[in-house]
């Protein structure tokens, strides 16, 4: 396998996801990196297979017959050697099959070294079933039962910065090994422990877990209040995650030797290939993958520092089939039927969305029941990002030395997540991805986000992001002309003007210009699709018409920026992301206007 | 042409096994070969007991440094509940404070940092059933049993509640109707209740006053299942719910009628014991609520969980606008076609029992 940029012509990634394993092939091209052929396969990681390369290789087998370029080797060589008509020259994988990564962290103060550890696991690409702290309110027993049952792959010990608290985090280890949990995979084997918390204390939370593990010490991930330090602990739980997670995964062994690549967590490579198209392009983004079971956010945003933060949550229990009826417990149904723009009862939107949970890969068959799904995917989306918000924030805590109570009563930080600032936001996964139309995913995405000002609406065409995240590791050029020529659709962008709702009462609230030209007003409560050519180069203006209207340049003042037209042109969206008196008919009027 | 459908297991006839695993290491009280009924112990261990931290420091007033190298009790040693484990005299010996231990167990740690003193108790035993009746078909030493059996098994769409054994006792009523507090018999301690659909809140009452052992019914509604469980089920991750009784569903939630296919085959096998299984997992490698009648087969026969359609086989449809409903495969078009909500996808061409005929997602039917 060659892994130098400059040998690469022919490149074959999968992502062995929960259900499915997605194989795609990126070619060097006349028109530049392109992704050729895709296939897939459902996952074998569970039994009766029990053997994760058995959907692999069914993907590359589709791959094989759909581009009639032999792969697969005859010889005890997995894959043929790269040619100019056959073979590949590397071989990449992400994975997310058996679960991904789940972990349990501790810290000492939950805004503060807990919130630096479950910053730590969620940009490794772990998931996080649960945060412990001095100050969770729980009682020792009830901290004990919860380690024991929720059995996680690594627990992440932290607390303190250097030379400062001890106890609490000394009673933090007792109360683990009370616990004294075992690992999801290998019921032999003891459950991989790091600590990064207060330096003082390395020897001495080593010898207290001896008896259940061997503690991996690391440098503390919050030296100081202002200081977060989680590279070191990011890579620590990469590396956990192969020598211990994915080592002991039925199959992974095989997969492993098949690539000299080491796999990554999936949600760590789409991170990945985010940051740096972030960082790349200028841009504040906000990209979402919402799964069946999960929904992972992933943020780019500059601080007041104009220094660019990565943040990336995932919750846990919000998703579109497995977890349907926990996005439904956790918004309410009226918050579900509100999206409708027809007539149906409670109970039947209850039982509908019941039956999805226990018959997940059902999929609507008729409008109605595409919109009800849709609907929920609005409340995922929300929830989900207002858990991102609150954990994409800047350092907790100043720089001086404050009493234990002082710290726990500590609360005001920098949100990193600005509406008003954001520039592009992504949609992956199927009910985004697979929408029937696009204009559908874009309405889910700006209204479950309740975007504000100017936004480039795109979504992620095949779920592609992971296959290019780890590709971005080994060659990011290609990596970053594929996400452009074959990942990225740009569908849309959306124009939201905020402003105090009881205060401005007139219809008109803003005036669009294109190229100096007037195209359209945003009128108060109304949704409006403008076209414009596509993948044009444009000047947008918006101009409030009340100087309380804020269109991104802050109250009454212009905003202009130079756009590439999207394929559906502009949204006019005037209903201010006040959604409190939606009813049937306006949520109809709506999807009339956009061609719904 | 055919095609993989998900498929629910009802089957009288079929070669089944069991895994019997320990959650930790310990010892295995059958072999291969021994023949063993659903209540027999298999295998055995001991759980760790708690973990006690007694503060030494706190609790004699000093500074945990005043009592480095003064414990004079080390790792590994065994305690007596009361047992001191440290004494602290005072003017001229007079005095003295003692801390003791507060349980029977053995030191694990002394932090002298903290002067704190981790004590872990009396391991507490745990012991695993056969579960199903059958003949034991390998032992991994130390971990886990296999047990084998001739068996009917007929797996729900969810359940709730765990493992448990009686007698299967068919109600004597349709198949939709929706069960009251009457149709459960008074005499039905340590049964397995089957039939009806939607049972309301008073039924399940009875139900539980009675002693039943579990209950199979066709379908349930949301606020039922959650005053049952007590609590609002987000995942349908199931099994150890603290339940009188063990709930199972064939079809789903809402009013729905219990397939014909399930009540025959719990009509056959009516007053025969059973092991059920209410622990529900929809995620890959999904787990299905269970029902097995052991050893009632004579040939063993492999069954899968996805099986083959063709043209002419019989399924159910599990999705609006046509959700429970049967039907006779009629066309498996091999191109994606459109559906109404605007997705192509491929689909089956099906006549339903009235007579109509409808195009269905294949996603969205079952054998």
């Amino acid at each position: 396998m060659k892994t130098n940029p400059k040998d690469l012509n022919t490149v074959l990634v999968t992502d062995c996801g929960s259900t499915t394993t997605k194989a795609l092939l990126f070619q060097k091209t006349k028109d530049g990196w392109r992704k050729t052929q895709r296939g897939e396969a459902p996952t074998t990681v569970e039994a009766p297979v029990a053997d994760v390369t058995v959907g692999a290789l069914n993907a590359f087998l589709e791959i094989q017959e759909v581009s009639n370029r032999k792969i697969l080797s005859d010889s005890n060589n997995i894959f043929e050697e790269g040619s100019e008509e056959k073979g590949i020259d590397l071989y990449l994988s992400t994975s997310s099959a058996g679960g991904g990564l789940q972990m349990l962290v501790s810290g000492l103060v939950s805004h503060m070294t807990t919130e630096s550890a479950r910053r730590a696991a969620l940009g490794a690409g772990a998931i996080v079933l649960e945060a412990f702290s001095a100050d969770d309110g729980l009682k020792d027993f009830e901290r004990i039962e919860k380690i024991r049952h929720l059995k996680p792959d690594i627990f992440l010990l932290t607390g303190g910065i250097d030379g400062g608290a001890e106890e609490q985090i000394v009673e933090m280890a007792e109360t683990l090994l009370s616990a004294s949990p075992r690992p999801r995979f290998g019921n032999t084997l003891s459950l991989p422990v790091i600590y990064a918390g207060n330096n003082e204390l390395q020897d001495e939370i080593s010898k207290i877990l001896k008896p259940l593990t061997k503690v991996q010490v690391l440098d503390n991930v919050r030296p100081e209040l202002g200081v977060e330090n989680l590279s070191l602990v990011r890579e620590a739980i990469h590396e956990l995650f192969l020598s211990h997670v994915m080592s002991h995964s039925p199959g992974y062994d095989k997969l492993l030797s098949w690539s000299p690549i080491p796999i990554l967590p999936t949600p760590s490579a789409v991170g990945l290939i985010i940051e740096n198209y972030a960082k790349e392009s200028n841009q504040n983004v906000l990209c979402v993958d919402i799964g069946g079971a999960t929904t992972d956010i992933f943020s780019v945003f500059r601080n007041e520092e104009e220094k660019t933060i990565f943040n990336r949550t995932v919750s846990a229990n919000l998703g579109m089939s497995y977890s349907v009826a926990n996005v439904l417990v956790s918004t309410g149904v009226d918050n579900i039927a509100k999206w409708l723009p027809y007539e149906i009862s409670k109970s039947e939107i209850i039982d509908r969305l019941r039956n999805k949970m226990i018959r997940p890969t059902s999929i609507p068959q008729e409008k109605e029941d595409l919109w009800l799904e849709q609907a929920v995917c609005r409340e995922a989306l929300n929830l989900s990002l207002d858990h991102h918000k609150s954990l994409a924030v800047g350092l907790g805590g100043v720089q001086k030395k404050r009493s234990i109570a002082d710290i726990f009563s500590q609360s005001s930080k920098e949100e990193l997540v600005d509406m008003m600032q954001l520039d592009l936001v992504v949609g992956s996964g199927g009910v985004l991805s697979h929408a029937p139309l696009r204009v559908g995913s874009a309405l889910m995405m700006m209204d479950g986000f309740q975007l504000q000002g100017l936004t480039k609406i795109a979504v992620d065409s095949i779920f592609m992001l992971p296959h290019l995240g780890v590709l971005s590791t080994v060659h990011k050029e290609a990596a970053n002309e594929i996400f452009h020529n074959d990942c990225l659709i740009n569908i849309v962008h959306s124009i939201t003007p905020i402003f105090p709702q009881k205060k401005v009462k007139q219809l008109n609230i803003a005036e669009i210009k294109i190229n100096e030209e007037q195209v359209g007003v945003v009128q108060k409560g109304i949704v409006e699709n403008i076209l414009l050519e596509k993948d044009k180069e444009f000047v947008i203006e918006i101009k409030p018409l009340h100087s309380l209207v804020d269109v991104g340049a802050g109250q009454g003042k212009i905003f202009k920026k130079k756009i590439i037209s999207a394929e559906f042109g502009l949204f006019l969206d005037g209903r201010n992301n006040n959604f409190e008196d939606i009813n049937i008919e306006k949520t109809k009027e709506i999807y009339n206007n956009l061609g719904l | 042409m055919k095609q993989l459908v998900p498929n629910l297991l009802i089957n009288e006839n079929l070669a089944i096994e069991k895994l019997r695993e320990l959650p930790l290491l310990g010892k295995i009280l059958v072999k291969v070969g021994d023949k063993v009924k659903e209540k027999d112990i298999v295998a055995k261990t001991e759980l760790p007991g708690d973990l006690h931290v007694v503060r030494l420091a706190e609790k004699l007033g000093v500074n945990a440094e005043y009592l480095v190298g003064k414990v004079s009790l080390k790792e590994g040693d065994d305690l007596e509940r009361g047992e001191v484990l440290y004494e602290q005299k005072s003017l001229f010996g007079l005095f003295a404070k003692q801390v003791k231990s507060p349980i029977k167990g053995k030191i694990e740690f002394i932090s002298e940092k903290l002067a704190h003193v981790g004590i872990r108790g009396v391991s507490l035993p745990l012991e695993v059933n056969a579960y199903i009746s059958g003949e034991v078909v390998e032992v991994k030493e130390s971990k886990s049993v296999l047990i084998k059996t001739n068996a009917s098994i007929i797996q729900g769409i969810f359940g709730v509640g765990g493992e448990t054994h009686g007698n299967i006792r068919v109600l004597d009523v349709a198949r939709d109707k929706e069960l009251s507090v009457d149709d459960i018999p008074t005499d039905s301690k340590g049964c397995i209740l089957i039939g009806g659909c939607l049972p309301a809140v008073e039924a399940l009452e009875k139900a539980e006053k009675v002693g039943v052992s579990a209950l199979v019914t066709a379908s349930i509604d949301e606020q039922t299942l959650k005053k049952y469980i007590k609590k609002d089920l987000g995942i349908a991750l199931t099994g150890d719910e603290d339940v009188p009784f063990t709930l199972i569903i064939t079809e789903g939630f809402g009013k729905l009628s219990m397939s014909k296919k399930h009540f025959d085959i719990f009509s056959k096998l009516n007053n025969n014991h059973a092991s059920v299984n209410g622990a529900t997992q929809v995620r890959a490698g999904a787990l299905r609520p269970e029902v097995i009648i052991s050893n009632t087969a004579l040939d063993k026969k492999d069954e899968k969980l996805i099986k083959e359609v063709e043209i002419g086989s019989l399924i159910k449809i599990i999705r609006y606008p046509y959700f429970g409903e049967h039907a006779q495969i009629l066309e498996l078009p091999k191109e994606p076609q459109q559906l109404n909500s605007g997705a192509y996808t491929r689909v089956v061409k099906v006549k339903l029992s009235s007579g109509e005929e409808a195009t269905i997602p294949r996603a969205n039917i079952e054998m």
